[in-house]
């Protein structure tokens, strides 16, 4: 018979209506790891005169999901005994559930321990298992293990929790991460089987040569100075300042179009104090996010993309040339208010007017002022 | 100077991105008090203002573009030459005035001298 073992909780909004992306199963396979591992180490803590457990210590033994309950989404975690075999004849399946119980609350104890600033007793060796558990975590997300009770917090995992767990031990120097940045490339170093990667603001890192997108490193590399942008994900190896010093594997690595508005205002991110000659402000990271995520969720794919500008202001601004018209907006990052001007080159005709670009009205408003102008939807 | 002279002007790095120049290079910027710097291209090449801007001032160019005291009158624009009324202007300063216009026309203007300065292209391009 299946024990009930664990319910953690899962918290954020991939998890509402009790659903689990399957990125996040590949956490779960890293949890049976970690807890298999765990329940050997207790073994031996209990056995000081062993090296190691016992042959097939858990191979009868199996964390089965059965089902997901609502709450934001509960995956019941059931402990299963697989038919005894003679593999462990010294250890008894309750001995074996009796570990990985015991395996289960060391666990836990240890993320609250992160949690909370308390020292963690869990060796080095098991600590590097949350490399894999936790994380497809996003921010804001976390995993639950032990709700509030009686005025004792919630045990809870989340990507901070989980950094700490990873850099306890004093020699640990690095986390990985899911990573997605855009960069540029300088060159690639074939003797070594590297390439570089300029970052936003300009710090370079090296990446090792992948065959599989050997087209698109080259590409990229010969449009460095028409700064041709490719976008890199896979997951990243970060150092304790959380500055990406490498990947541990690459996914992919695509060519971003020049015109791209993440690409352009990534320029943007990179200016620092008095860029312009001694003038001109920095662009605040977070402004920036928003404008991107503005734009990427009301500026219509189909039409043309526009020009992206920094102004001595601090403001973004936007230009389009289109055939015998010149259209602009110049927005305020801080109010989001754009002003909007379109010129006729030809008879000197212009209109001009604001947009309240927090609201998305005034992006239908705009995409129709571009749709209507001639090449503006090409 | 007269109606046909090249006024150059520097074109900073930030205001020319994915091959296109902005408008905004030909507007004054905010501290210059609605005047458009330039030089007389009579007086001295894009070249060698180029060179000037970038090596004796040390400031940011990517190269010079130029629009004229003709184009500027059909666009009711002033043109002064003021070079050497400051010491912070070269000899050969010639400055376009938007003083008195409005947020909308100087929008206007800044765009049609840049269709100009585009349609003529660099004068300079190091």
């Amino acid at each position: 018979m299946p024990i009930d073992f664990l319910k953690p909780r899962l918290i954020g909004s991939r998890f509402d209506g009790a659903a689990i992306p399957l990125e996040v199963l590949a956490d779960f396979a890293g949890l049976n790891e970690l807890l298999i591992k765990t329940a050997k180490w207790v073994y031996l803590q209990d056995h000081p005169e062993r090296t190691r457990s016992p042959r097939g210590f858990t191979q009868n033994l199996e964390l089965k999901i059965v089902g997901i309950e609502d709450g934001s989404a509960k995956p019941v975690i059931q402990l299963f005994f697989l038919a005894v075999a003679a593999i462990a004849p010294s250890l008894f399946p309750v001995d074996a559930q009796a570990y990985m119980e015991r395996a289960r609350d060391t666990v836990i104890t240890a993320i609250d321990a992160a949690a909370t600033g308390k020292p963690i007793t869990l060796p080095p060796k098991l600590l590097r298992h949350f490399e894999r558990f936790g994380r497809s975590l996003q921010d804001g997300e976390s995993i639950e293990f032990r709700e509030a009770v009686n005025g004792q917090p919630a045990v809870r995992l989340d990507k901070p929790t989980r950094r700490a767990l990873l850099l306890a031990p004093p020699d640990s120097t690095e986390v990985t991460d899911p990573a997605a940045f855009l960069g540029l490339i300088p060159n690639v170093k074939q003797t070594e089987g590297t390439f570089d990667v300029e970052l936003a603001g300009g710090p370079r890192v090296t990446l090792p040569f992948v065959h599989q997108y050997h087209d698109e490193i080259f590409y990229a590399a010969s449009g460095y100075t028409n700064r041709l942008r490719v976008l890199i994900e896979g997951v990243g190896r970060y150092d304790r300042g959380n500055r990406l010093v490498g990947m541990e594997s690459i996914d992919a690595i695509t060519p971003i179009h020049p015109l791209d508005v993440g690409a352009q205002l990534d320029d943007l991110r990179g200016l620092k104090a008095g860029w312009l000659n001694g003038d001109g402000p920095v662009f605040p990271g977070a402004d920036l996010n928003r404008l991107e995520d503005l734009f990427y969720q009301n500026y219509p794919a189909e039409l043309s993309p526009p020009h992206l500008y920094p102004t001595p202001e601090g403001h973004v601004r936007a230009e389009w040339s289109l055939t015998r018209y010149e259209a602009s907006l110049e927005i305020d990052l801080t109010t989001l208010v754009g002003y909007w001007h379109v010129l006729n080159l030809d008879d000197n005709s212009d209109d001009a007017y604001e947009l309240n670009l927090a609201e998305p009205a005034a992006w239908e408003e705009l995409a129709e002022a571009i749709r209507k102008l001639p090449g503006g939807q090409p | 100077m007269t109606a046909q002279t090249l006024l150059h002007r520097q074109i900073h790095p930030t205001s020319f991105r994915n091959g296109r120049v902005e408008s905004p290079a030909f507007r004054p910027s905010p501290e210059h008090k609605g005047l458009l710097s330039t030089e007389d291209g009579d007086r001295i090449t894009a070249e060698a203002a180029w060179v000037r801007y970038t090596t004796v001032r040390r400031f940011d160019s990517v190269g010079s573009m130029a629009v004229t005291p003709d184009e500027c009158a059909g666009l009711v624009l002033p043109v002064i030459e003021d070079g050497g009324t400051d010491p912070k202007l070269s000899a050969e300063h010639v400055s376009i005035d938007f003083n008195g216009l409005d947020r909308k026309q100087t929008e206007s203007k800044s765009k049609k001298l840049r269709d100009a300065a585009v349609t003529r292209s660099w004068t300079h391009r190091p």
